[in-house]
């Protein structure tokens, strides 16, 4: 062995970015610092939420991520299995499910509670659940033949936002923010929105940058009050106060970077609390929704009690993507049981909430961003981290267990082909038919076309961590959902 | 066990030396469970293949029919059965009919009323065909010739009844089921009856129907078991009967015997290869199982029961097994892809296309590069037929021709059958040639260990000691020089970060400043070795290491119970620097040594600390997702090797074939995984006294308890006494309970009622005394670990080719040598003491670049965790092998590791900007100077807790503090489990100490880069983020700190700016500061806009400080 020099010494930036710990480093900030003139920098690729060119032409900026949380029911929603109703309360067996309560051969079949009707130019069929959405279906591309691997919601989670069972992974947001940057750098790139009945099971997992570095991770939004956390000044202090406070910091940290002038950490850390200062008003603008009129909050069901809280986080969604936010995902649902769509005990009491909740303002964030041009550009996804089952879970009550065999899920904008279903469930809307990739899919075909509508190629975008080249969809890669694009 | 050997060619085979179990890989393999079932009532004949499930429900082939009583799957893959009660099909499964055969009219029987019920084929395509009305059996060429007639007795002619079942036996005689005469016999080859057994009727009388309100002797099959002794299906008996030659009933199967299942016509009847029999349940109805496969001990093993599918009238079905499987694959199958596809995927001496071998079972399931080639779960959608179908543009297979529409029906059968293959072609197994090459064997990091001298170097002056040798000559080499020593100030804040992650305090620097004794370097780091809080700081980066967190993740993330003993034990180990090799040992197998202690079974914790899910999809692969966790963190910790890469297909990067994974997880195969039941997961380790002490305590509640629980008897017995007086009758059993509740009152008087009810309430109370330590560590279900398989593609349902536990190939070609101990394999020492053994080349390099790197802020390897041929290169592998080397001679003891590094010059340099220096080598890869870092998350916690004057620096170890976490970062969570509140216990704590719940982080500690939890983490990311700004801007947690820190300097200086400033500026950075940091202090304190109060400015600047880069950053 010799002990010749192993790394050239002269480096581009790059390299020495790469080097340290996971690719980058704490440069992070000076990027927009030169941009403001702060920090005087020839370069600012080391930027990583520095705006990113895609792989590819991009139909679409930004996505909308609609968390059905706890898994809404195909057959009672947009799966339509007319022959269910007369079977309801029937026994039958012969077919395998797999759900909360394990394997089971069979059971008691619960009908479609709800009736079904053909909606738009398209005539696709839509449950009386969504007496708004349903006009909107020309819009949208039904996926109706997506499984999971799981039916347990804490793995489940994790595999519809990271793509893996196992926790440790970046979400699907993070992906984004990783490949794309960020096109507003006094916002987030990845925001998440939760329901004020609590947080899905296993909380910020399902939002981590996982194995990349938390400045892909999402950050939680709340739609009143702060609206990110620490973002408000603290107690009593005034703003002149705290401009008065920062401007001695920014005093004595310029003196210290003085004899370290090639640190640029230190130059990066200076940069970040004007940074912070400028978000404690850019945030508060983004979510001050007094600037919107009383027909769009109305559009969005902020009129009606039932719907206002959705709506203004709908609502908000929409002004984060006029804002340059990336990815924006909202959750319909909280904590456990009937909390969320998890509808073990009464198909209709969860079902009708949450549906209630969630109808027009989904149907008015269609219509409000296509009225604003938006649409193309913006990529909707609804759905759970799975389905439900076609029979009951318990002996009694309308109650259906978990179902991660075949659910329906639904993509509209962003370059979306609307007016559509693709795939099928069997008769009793149970298990997903058909050839895998081409009519049936699994989650990471969803994420693929997520991220190739996006622009990013989701057989390309790898990230380096423990040994491997990881990605989203897999090392096996994936392919997008050809119909609806 | 199969072979290693080295690739002798472009392909290397690895042959089956006859210790494998092939056969047993083969059918634990996704053979599919297939069925062969009729059903008149549906009139449909149908193959049934797994779904995916374990039992066959789903339809993968089915025909038309009118009525069936016989059926049969040939060798060579046809179907034989009968289309109505005369006539005769042989078809294939593309359904091509190529044999028939019409019972009506052939052989002098046209115009008779005749009935088939059995039939079947013999060797040389010659057909028995049992012929009720004409009351024969006979034997035809494929022709049709007639070539015997058997004439059968019949007591009660019928042409729908005369037979059943009736079948050839290798002897040459017939054993024929005569429904009609509810009677078995066998015949001679001339007809003669030579054996008879009249079915009992068990004195019941007949009753008429077919469902299971039935009662009769209509017998539908007899078979000859090896024994001698008949088995038979009674048909609407509901039952099974094995009669002896002497016609004793010796087993008998009835109605009611199967738990859930009420037996109706029981009808078809096979003795499967294992032994078990399989039962047709005809005319049950729906809910029932149609087809049972059961042992000789009346266990059901699977059913099939799908009224969609078959319905009323299931009257045959038989098992598709194995044995014919191979026939096909062998007959069919081989000779097809022999002509067609061995030439680019099966030539033992030329090249292999694609990575895809089709000559070995686990290849064919693995597939090729770009992944596997037949779909198991739904076969129609396997690649393969698109490839041979030529619907893959990219992969036409054959290129040249395709194949003709019958070979690619048998490939397509094939496929559908769950690709079996003969027992001799798994043997197999080819693996990947290029994995352990000239050029991987070479890599740097496999060497042996070297004991470079130390360079000579000009300007000796300079060097402390023979580390700055090898930098000097580096830097000399380049043209550089090194910077000068740092001041004191500076130096004494840098290695006390380094050694104890916590600023020096004011008298400390002062009283090195003014030490000008030539030793005052060496007795300052002696002394914060010695401090407990350098156990505290290295502990944490430890913990990095080991995925340290004290939940299980997932759905409920529940608490690891003890978990905080295994930080405790390792705050112990750095603390009593406890030798390396035996600390490494103890984590492995601290429970297999000679001399297990308390200590070295806690230890072992570090098996326990990874993810677990209590509600798996998939429990028998959330078992290896457990052992996958184990493999990968012992891999990166102690090896510095990235094996997990390996589970599902060899390395893509590393000499790492899949084989190396297993062999490393056969270590821990036998390890009770991870489970809610503490007695799996925890060890008690108190001692003798501790324990005679608990056996002390308890005996006297055991005592206490038969006292109360004698008298509450009394009571009881009197209630009794006292209830039969009163009602005339006795308490039966358990109803006293219930009974003393409702009448006690009345029976027993007030005053005992209620005594009864304190004695129940204190014999509740009286709970057993627990252990007062218990630790979370590893148990083994004793000596003799289950087989190790390596998984196909990873999955724990396609289990290969069977490995023993072995080190990395590219490492060693040493066999571990175990010796299994009383309740665990030993595996686990073994693999102990090779890592830490002078056979490995990497255990003493990993562990003295990750000393280096927390010194330095990078390693001399900067992939710490990968020394493998994609990680980092060691900018200085001399130095690395000279530190490795000392290391090892001087017993693995890390406080002389640190101190060599400590007192070199290398880490006393300065700093400070050299121009030149930077130009040439703009990212220090030569250290000429020590770079400045940020602290880390906890380190820049625990100093704000130190200015504030709140960290309790006084208590080293103990279990786990909850700090208070904002409501908004709780609310985030499905259900707020966090338990940690405003108290000082809780809050004033070192980071490290903090719980650390996997789903909910300390957010401040998250957002500057702490450790993932969930796989091991070697270098922490360094990011700067707006919301670290805002998290020191404007939590409470900060303000807080402010506050305190405020009122702290407020009671030692007072409320004068000058002296405020000073002293708060000299806390933070550790020397006092020069006038113009005064002057902006003071000028901030007087220039503040509108102060609420007196305190705010002062609070404010406190922040200020806080905040200061020069106070979270070190020189």
């Amino acid at each position: 062995m010799t002990d010749k020099p192993r790394e050239p010494l002269s480096q581009s930036r790059r390299d020495f970015l790469n080097q340290l710990g996971g690719g980058f480093t704490s440069l992070a900030l000076t990027g927009m610092l030169s941009r403001d003139g702060f920090f005087a920098r020839p370069e600012d690729s080391a930027n990583p939420l520095a705006a990113k060119p895609p792989h590819f032409a991009a139909k679409a900026k930004a996505c909308i991520f609609l968390f059905m949380y706890g898994g809404p029911s195909q057959i009672d929603t947009f799966d339509y299995k007319p022959n269910m109703y007369r079977l309801d309360g029937k026994t039958v067996h012969g077919f395998e499910t797999h759900g909360r309560g394990g394997h089971r051969n069979g059971g008691r079949i619960v009908g479609p509670k709800w009736k079904f009707k053909q909606c738009g130019e398209s005539g696709l069929w839509v449950s009386d659940l969504f007496p708004h959405l349903s006009a909107c279906v020309d819009k949208i591309a039904f996926l109706k033949s997506m499984t999971a691997i799981s039916p347990i919601h804490g793995s489940a989670l994790l595999m519809m936002n990271s793509g893996r069972i196992i926790s440790g992974s970046p979400a699907l947001g993070s992906w984004v923010n990783y490949g794309l940057g960020s096109q507003n750098e006094d916002l987030p790139g990845f925001v998440v929105m939760l329901d004020p009945r609590g947080g899905p099971i296993s909380g910020a997992k399902n939002w981590s940058s996982g194995y990349m570095p938390a400045v892909y991770q999402a950050t939680m939004m709340r739609p009143t009050g702060e609206p990110i956390l620490n973002l408000k000044r603290f107690g009593r202090l005034s703003e002149a106060q705290q401009r008065h406070m920062l401007d001695t910091l920014a005093r004595y940290n310029s003196r210290h970077l003085a004899d370290r002038a090639d640190n640029s950490e230190l130059a990066a850390r200076i940069a970040s609390y004007e940074l912070a200062y400028r978000m404690q008003s850019t945030a508060p603008e983004a979510v001050d929704l007094r600037q919107e009129t009383e027909e769009t909050k109305a559009l969005y069901g902020m009129d009606d009690k039932r719907s206002a809280e959705f709506g203004r986080r709908c609502l908000l969604a929409r002004r984060l993507v006029e804002r340059g936010v990336r990815f924006i995902q909202v959750y319909s649902g909280g904590g456990h049981n009937d909390d969320n769509w998890d509808a073990h005990n009464d198909m209709v009491f969860n079902h009708t909430l949450h549906a209630g909740e969630t109808d027009k303002p989904i149907a008015g964030l269609l219509l409000d961003l296509e009225r604003r041009g938006l649409l193309d550009e913006t990529i909707v996804v609804w759905g759970g981290e799975f389905g439900r089952q076609p029979t009951a879970e318990y002996a009694k009550g309308t109650g259906r267990d978990h179902n991660a065999k075949g659910f329906t899920m639904w993509v509209a904008g962003g370059g979306i082909k609307g007016g559509q279903s693709v795939g099928e469930t069997d008769e009793l809307g149970h298990q997903a038919q058909g050839t895998l990739g081409v009519d049936k899919f699994e989650v990471k075909h969803l994420h693929a076309t997520i991220l190739h509508q996006m622009g990013l190629d989701p057989n390309h975008l790898s990230y380096f961590y423990g040994g491997l080249n990881r990605r989203l969809v897999g090392v096996e890669g994936a392919g997008i959902i050809k119909q609806i694009v | 066990m199969l072979e290693r050997i080295p690739p002798l060619s472009a392909v290397a085979i690895v042959v089956g030396l006859g210790l494998c179990a092939p056969a047993r890989a083969q059918t634990s393999t996704p053979v599919r469970h297939r069925v062969l079932a009729a059903d008149a009532s549906r009139g449909r004949i149908a193959i049934l293949a797994d779904a995916g499930n374990g039992s066959p429900g789903k339809v993968v082939w089915d025909a038309k029919l009118d009525n069936i009583h016989d059926l049969q799957y040939l060798d060579n893959g046809n179907l034989l059965f009968q289309t109505s009660w005369t006539k005769l099909v042989e078809m294939t499964p593309d359904k091509k009919v190529t044999w028939s055969y019409d019972s009506a009219q052939q052989n002098g029987n046209a115009g008779k009323q005749v009935q088939v019920h059995a039939f079947q084929r013999l060797a040389g395509g010659v057909t028995m065909i049992a012929e009720s009305g004409p009351a024969r059996i006979i034997e035809v060429d494929r022709a049709g010739r007639l070539l015997k007639v058997i004439p059968l007795t019949i007591d009660n002619p019928d042409p729908h009844r005369d037979t059943r079942l009736v079948r050839k036996l290798q002897n040459g005689h017939y054993l024929v089921a005569h429904e009609g005469d509810g009677a078995v016999r066998e015949y001679d080859a001339d007809g003669r009856v030579v054996w008879d057994y009249d079915v009992p009727l068990f004195d019941r009388p007949r009753k008429g129907g077919h469902g299971p309100g039935a009662w009769g002797n209509q017998t539908f099959a007899a078979i000859r078991l090896p024994n001698g002794n008949t088995l038979i299906s009674t048909g609407n008996g509901h039952s099974v009967l094995e009669v002896s030659r002497k016609k004793q009933i010796v087993w008998r199967l009835k109605q009611d015997d199967l738990p859930g299942i009420r037996l109706a016509w029981v009808t078809t009847l096979e003795v499967l290869p294992g032994g078990n029999y399989l039962i047709g349940n005809c005319h049950a109805g729906p809910g029932q199982p149609q087809i049972i496969e059961i042992t000789p001990d009346k266990r059901v093993v699977w059913k099939f029961e799908n009224f969609a599918v078959l319905g009323n009238a299931v009257s045959n079905g038989t098992l598709i097994d194995a044995k014919g499987d191979e026939r096909f694959y062998r007959d069919k199958v081989q000779p097809i892809l022999a002509n067609n596809c061995y030439k680019c995927h099966g030539n033992r001496d030329g090249k292999i296309r694609g990575e895809l071998w089709l000559r070995s079972r686990t290849n064919v399931v693995r597939g090729g590069h770009d992944g596997p080639i037949i779909d198991f779960v739904a076969p129609e959608q396997s690649r393969l037929l698109r490839f041979i179908n030529h619907e893959d543009a990219e992969h036409r297979m054959p290129p040249k021709q395709k194949l003709p529409a019958e070979q690619i029906a048998v490939l397509t059968e094939w496929v559908a059958r769950g690709a079996p293959m003969s027992v001799a072609e798994s043997e197999w197994v080819y693996e990947k040639p290029t994995l352990l090459t000239a050029e991987a064997k070479a890599h740097w990091a496999f060497q042996p260990i070297a004991d470079p001298k130390p360079p000579e170097v000009e300007g000796e002056g300079w060097c402390k000691n023979d580390i700055d040798r090898f930098v000097l000559a580096r830097l000399q080499q380049a043209g550089l020089s090194p910077n000068g020593p740092a001041d004191k100030v500076s130096f004494i804040r840098r290695v006390t970060y380094s050694v104890t992650g916590l600023p020096p305090t004011v008298e400390e620097i002062e009283a090195f400043v003014a030490d000008r004794s030539a030793d005052a370097h060496e007795r300052l780091v002696d002394r914060l070795l010695a401090s407990p809080h350098y156990g505290e700081h290295w502990a944490r980066h430890w913990l990095d290491l080991v995925r340290w967190g004290e939940t299980n993740g997932y759905e409920r993330d529940g608490d690891k119970p003890e978990a905080w003993r295994y930080r405790q034990y390792v705050i112990d180990a750095f603390n009593s620097n406890k030798p390396y090799d035996r600390f490494v040992t103890e984590q492995i197998a601290g429970d297999e040594l000679d001399d297990p202690t308390a200590d070295s079974i806690t230890a072992t914790g570090f098996l326990r600390l990874g993810l677990w899910d209590d509600e798996p999809a998939d429990p028998q692969q959330a078992v290896f997702d457990g052992l996958d966790d184990i493999v990968r963190t012992t891999s990166e910790v102690f090896l510095g090797l990235t094996m997990g890469c390996a589970r599902c297909h060899d390395h893509k990067l590393d000499p790492i074939p899949q084989r190396d994974y297993y062999a490393m997880l056969a270590f821990f195969r036998n390890i009770q995984p991870y489970s809610k039941n503490r007695a799996d997961i925890l060890t008690d380790v108190s001692t003798a006294e501790q324990k005679r002490e608990v056996a002390r305590k308890n005996a006297v509640i055991h005592e206490q308890r038969a006292e109360l629980s004698a008298r509450l008897d009394e009571i009881r017995s009197a209630f009794a006494a006292a209830y039969r007086k009163d009602q005339g009758k006795e308490i039966e059993g358990r109803r006293l309970e219930q009974l003393l509740r409702d009448h006690g009152r009345r029976l027993l008087g007030q005053a005992e009622f209620e005594e009864q009810q304190a004695l129940r309430r204190r014999i509740r109370r009286l709970r057993d005394v627990p252990s007062p330590h218990m630790v979370l560590s590893i148990k083994e279900r004793g000596p003799k670990p289950p087989d190790t398989h390596v998984l196909i593609r990873g999955s724990a349902h396609a289990p290969g080719a069977r490995v023993e536990p072995g080190f990395p190939q590219i490492l060693t070609r040493t066999e571990p040598r175990v010796t299994p101990r009383k309740s665990s394999s030993g595996r686990r020492r073994a693999l102990a003491e090779w890592i830490v053994g002078p056979d490995n080349q990497l255990a003493a390099r990993v562990m003295v670049n990750r000393v280096w790197q927390f010194h330095f802020g990078r390693g001399i390897v900067r992939s710490s965790s990968d020394f493998g041929m994609q990680g980092r290169k060691p900018t200085h592998p001399k130095l690395l092998d000279w530190l490795a080397t000392r290391f090892v001679q001087d017993g693995w003891d890390l406080k002389k590791l640190h101190k060599r590094i400590l007192l070199s010059a290398t880490y006393r340099q300065s700093s400070a900007t050299n121009k030149e220096a930077l130009a040439k080598d703009p990212v220090n890869v030569l250290f000429w100077r020590v770079d400045v870092r940020r602290l880390t998350a906890e380190e820049l916690r625990d100093s704000i807790l130190v200015l504030s004057g709140r960290l309790d620096g006084g208590k080293i170890g103990g279990p786990s503090v909850y700090p208070a976490f904002p409501i908004e970062v709780l609310k985030s969570q499905s259900r707020i489990t966090w338990r940690g509140n405003d108290s000082i216990a809780n809050n004033s704590r070192r980071s490290v100490y903090t719980f650390v719940k996997r789903s909910l982080l300390d957010p401040l500690i998250e957002s500057f880069d702490a450790a993932t939890t969930d796989t091991s983490c070697a270098v922490r990311f360094q990011t700067t983020q707006p919301t670290q700004a805002l998290t020191l801007l404007n939590s409470e947690f900060i303000h807080k700190a402010a506050r305190d820190m405020t009122e702290r300097l407020v009671r030692s200086v007072g409320t004068d700016p000058v002296k405020f400033v000073t002293e708060a500026l000299t806390l933070a950075t550790g020397r006092t500061p020069d006038r113009e940091h005064v002057r902006t202090g003071v000028a901030f304190l007087e220039s503040f806009p509108d102060p609420v109060d007196a305190r705010q400015a002062l609070q404010q600047y406190c922040l200020i400080v806080l905040n200061l880069n020069e106070f979270a950053f070190v020189d």
